[in-house]
């Protein structure tokens, strides 16, 4: 008894010193790589700096800065015109597919890897790529113009921009997240489905009270990733767009980038980055309290 | 005992044939780096003791954001090229770059042998030359004089109301446009449109006061510019998106540019090249009819910076290169823009480039090009153009004159 | 029934469809990039092919300093060094805090869900002072260092470690194992699809990024690809074919990872999930 005991614990410390010879490292590269920014972080946006001189403290200008500053509350709206277009377009597109997924018979493997090859493009290459297919002589507008006899201008109208650049996220995303809705679906056990029909419920009933908010997880996991992506868009307005036209797909980010190095004020920045981060933390905080739901298969 | 003298004058000797390194960025534009790179090597080999590494601005946006990005990191060049007035007087602000006059009379030989003397009287911040200005590119109108002639003009028009009319005859708002108004979204681009017509209204006339620090824009001249670019856009004279190579395709009849496009257009277009013809901007109808008309000079120069760690090695470099006029020569050859002097008409040297049609439309424009305003928050200042001004008349967003007023307005604030 | 058929195939039918719109942007990038410049935007089906274009940015790259070759190179190795990093770490790490009993191991493992709470945008100027500060701008460490660890990489592996019975481990161990062996001979070879999917969103993810790079590299030599083809479009974006070239060399490599290690994309997928 007592040699099983002393074997135990000869194991577990030696198990322990091993975990330790990792864990100590760790807690070394955090604190400075994540730690020491995070403290950074919060003291610029509490001073004023240009790089050079010291900091000087400024208490909670920069915060009250924000309110005043009409390009972050243009900015703000843009957000909320991205948020208003990609949601929507999101979960129903992903919604759709995955649905449809479920009732295809052949050639499922070539369709999901065809939506999610999107997914693999880098922002940059795919940036140049859709700013020249929706370019106002591009093949898409040639396309139009010949059966429609209409050109759209896709990145030169202030809505469309925004539009557009969402159609252009929505591509890249559609496959991702309506994998995830699926693989949601495919986790709803057929018996409820099949215990609702002998019950006489109809197609329609079955979607919306059953499907749906079996669903809830997913489409929530869905929605706060995609609200997370549109807090930190950056490389398409700033490669297609540049934050026009009349400033509508200007975002955090590019203020943010702006304001550190074109107007060398880093702090102000910084207090840009904290602001937004909170700001997207309350709206999934929001949309979770109002919309998520506990779902469990009993 | 020996062998540490010997030593100690080994060092000694090899420190003295150290050699300063200084690193010169130049502007990210493939005929200025061929230009550069062939007259440093030249200068590297003929001056072991002071070398040159010459790199590119790294530009993914703006040459000035790269420059800023750099002092914030700390690791700019100690000189480079490609600074304009306005980003010089920011940059002297923020006492990043170090003044010319500090060289004394040796400044001042360098300024008359290249025959430069009024032309750096215009480069003047608070009463000191920061920037070396190495070219001076007027901007002026190509028209297509292949498609003028067909409806019937023998020259390209010269106020707006002649634009107007060639309009009416040409446009069809929907393949064809008269012209290129609008130069682009980005805060340079007003540079090459509103800029150039204010110049042009007004022979010349600051569009900015900066001893008070206020918009001069927003008066009759302003009023009337503010008029032609709605006009153009409200009959869809003009487009938003012209598509690509507009110019060279027919879809416009004119557009405004610079030196830099002609070794291109050379190159691509070479048919549609001797159907060019060359026109200063557009006036108001009221501009005199004899006066001769300004342009804007999109001209940029060299500044050393403060953390230069040879300030006069780099300024010996500067009196070398361009007290020859041969590089001067040299630059018309790599870049075909107008070097910053005024004898380009005069000095025998230039006399082979007077054949090129391209080469003497825009020395002959020279004299009336005016470059940008002074002033520090250049970027700020047109950037609240393009936001208040420009895009609000592109987009047809209320009448001319409210839209100038709210820009003056919202510009004045930016200033002050 | 029948009906259900007939919906299910014509869903089918949608669905391709769907998809050959869906890479049709990837095809039209393709083929555009080797047809003459003039027929980019007119014709689909080239009259004839040309390399032109791909030479141009060869050209470039020797005579202007627009190294796109080395700057490939550059991204393939930030992109490969971090991978292998990120796999190690969170391989050891996530052994760590789910297996060894020790009461750290815990606060650890809550602090990584913590840290996982941050979005990263927030640190990029704070991280950018602090790599300003070591003089590590322009350098490769700047790209590399930042990234060793991945906190979502250390939690997948925990996750995954945590379903492994203890009496595969405590079997290895009374054979005379240290814990090095078992990590490495016997929780990574169960852990084989975890490994391979964090080492994919990994590699993804720092060869696509851009914002980070673009702060602290500006050195063309050492600049990533995605940097060095959004300069290249800022100056030469009249030059469509070559941008399209450029833009094609940045995508081809994702793409063929993405056909080798199609279904373990899939799998990570749904393990992300949870």
């Amino acid at each position: 008894m007592s040699k099983e005991r002393s074997k135990r614990s000869k194991f577990g410390r030696k198990e322990r010193l091993f975990g330790y010879s990792i864990i100590i490292p760790y807690i070394t590269y955090t604190a400075i790589f994540w730690g020491y920014p995070f403290i950074w972080m919060v003291v610029l946006a509490f001073t004023k700096w240009n790089y050079f001189s010291k900091p000087t403290f400024v208490g909670l200008e920069n915060f009250a800065r924000i309110f005043t500053d009409s390009t972050f509350m243009r900015i703000a709206l843009n957000t909320l015109n991205f948020l208003a277009y990609l949601i929507p377009m999101v979960l129903t597109f992903s919604l759709l597919f995955a649905l449809a997924l479920t009732k295809v018979k052949f050639g499922k493997t070539f369709i999901m890897l065809s939506f999610l090859v999107a997914n693999v493009s880098s922002g940059v290459a795919y940036s140049l790529l859709f700013s020249n297919l929706f370019a106002i002589n591009g093949p898409i507008n040639r396309l139009l113009d010949k059966f429609f006899g209409i050109t759209i201008p896709w990145f030169s109208n202030p809505q469309l921009a925004v539009f557009s650049i969402c159609i252009i996220i929505t591509w890249k995303f559609i496959g991702y997240y309506g994998l995830i809705l699926y693989a949601g679906l495919l986790s709803i056990p057929q018996s409820l489905y099949e215990a609702a029909e002998l019950d006489g419920a109809n197609k329609s009933q079955i979607f919306w009270k059953i499907t749906l908010p079996l669903l809830n997880p997913s489409l929530i996991t869905v929605t706060v990733l995609a609200i997370m992506l549109t807090f930190g868009i950056f490389t398409e307005p700033y490669m297609i767009t540049g934050g026009g036209p009349m400033q509508r797909t200007t975002t955090f980010l590019i203020y943010m980038y702006d304001t550190a190095f074109k107007r060398i004020n880093p702090s102000y920045a910084t207090t840009v980055a904290i602001v937004t981060a909170l700001v997207s933390y309350a709206i999934v905080m929001l949309i979770r309290k109002f919309f998520e739901k506990e779902v469990s298969f009993v | 005992m020996k062998r540490v003298l010997m030593f100690l004058l080994v060092v000694l000797i090899s420190g003295l044939g150290f050699s300063v390194k200084l690193t010169f960025w130049t502007a990210p534009n493939a005929f200025q780096e061929e230009f550069w790179k062939s007259i440093v090597t030249q200068w590297n080999k003929l001056r072991p003791d002071i070398q040159i590494e010459v790199q590119t601005i790294p530009a993914a946006g703006s040459s000035e954001e790269a420059i800023l990005s750099a002092l914030a990191a700390g690791n700019a060049p100690d000189f480079s090229e490609n600074i304009f007035s306005g980003f010089a007087a920011q940059l002297a602000d923020i006492g990043a770059i170090y003044a010319f006059d500090n060289f004394g009379a040796d400044f001042q030989k360098l300024i008359e042998a290249r025959k430069m003397k009024s032309i750096i009287e215009s480069w003047k911040i608070k009463g000191k030359y920061y920037v070396f200005p190495i070219y001076s590119n007027p901007m002026i109108f190509w028209w297509r004089g292949d498609l003028l002639k067909k409806l019937g003009y023998n020259e390209p028009p010269r106020t707006y109301s002649q634009i107007y009319e060639i309009s009416k005859k040409f446009a069809d708002g929907k393949k064809k446009f008269t012209m290129q108004v609008i130069s682009g979204r980005n805060w340079w681009d007003r540079w090459f449109d509103f800029i150039t017509y204010y110049y042009a209204a007004t022979s010349g006339k600051p569009y900015i006061d900066i001893s008070k620090r206020k918009v001069n824009f927003g008066d009759d001249a302003g009023k009337q510019i503010s008029e032609f670019i709605y006009t153009m856009f409200q009959n869809k004279w003009t487009a938003i998106e012209l598509g690509t190579n507009p110019f060279y395709n027919g879809t416009i009849l004119a557009k405004i540019t610079g030196p830099w496009e002609v070794n291109w257009a050379k190159e691509t277009f070479p048919k549609i090249v001797p159907e060019i013809w060359f026109s200063a901007p557009p006036v108001p109808d009221n501009y005199p009819k004899d006066k001769p008309v300004y342009t804007f000079a999109d001209t940029k120069g060299l500044v050393i910076y403060s953390t230069c760690k040879d300030k006069k090695a780099a300024f010996e470099f500067i009196s070398w290169v361009f007290s020859n006029v041969q590089n001067d020569v040299l630059w018309i050859e790599k870049t075909q823009m107008p070097p910053a002097r005024e004898d380009l008409t005069t000095n025998p040297a230039f006399s082979k480039f007077m054949n090129d049609k391209f080469f003497r439309a825009y020395s002959s424009f020279v004299p009336y090009a005016v470059p940008p305003a002074l002033i520090d928050k250049t970027i700020d200042i047109q950037q609240a153009m393009t936001t208040y001004l420009i895009e609000p008349l592109m987009y047809l967003k209320g009448k001319p004159v409210d839209i100038l007023n709210k820009a003056v307005k919202e510009i004045n604030k930016i200033l002050f | 029934m029948r009906r259900e058929k007939i919906t299910s195939y014509i869903l089918t039918v949608v669905l391709i469809f769907l998809s050959l719109v869906w890479i049709y942007p990837y095809l039209w990038l393709f083929v555009s990039s080797f047809k003459p410049a003039e027929d980019i935007f007119t014709t689909f089906f080239p009259k004839r092919l040309t390399l032109e274009h791909y030479k141009f940015i060869f050209i470039m790259a020797n005579r202007f300093e627009r190294p796109f070759i080395r700057a490939f190179l550059n991204s393939l190795f930030i992109s490969t060094t971090v991978t292998f990093s990120v796999i190690f770490t969170s391989m050891l790490i996530g052994y760590a805090i789910s297996r060894i009993r020790f009461k750290i191991g815990k606060a650890v493992f809550n602090f990584i869900i913590y840290q996982m709470l941050f979005p990263g945008f927030m640190f990029m100027i704070p991280m950018f002072i602090l790599i300003r500060t070591f003089g590590w701008l322009n350098t490769y460490q700047a790209l590399i260092v930042p990234s060793l660890t991945s906190s979502w990489g250390v939690f997948m592996f925990a996750q995954t470690f945590k379903s492994i019975p203890q009496d595969y481990i405590d079997a290895a161990k009374i054979d005379g194992a240290n814990n090095f062996w078992v990590v490495f001979k016997i929780m990574f070879p169960l852990s084989k699809s975890t490994a391979s999917i964090v080492g994919l969103f990994t590699f993804i993810g720092i060869w696509d990024n851009f914002l980070w790079p673009l702060m602290v590299m500006k050195d063309y030599k050492k600049m990533p690809l995605s940097v060095l083809l959004a300069s290249f479009n800022h100056e030469y974006a009249s030059y469509i074919g070559p941008v399209l070239a450029g833009a094609v060399i940045q995508t081809i490599p994702m793409v063929i990872i993405f056909l080798i290690f199609r279904n373990y994309f899939l799998q990570g997928i749904s393990m992300s999930l949870k």
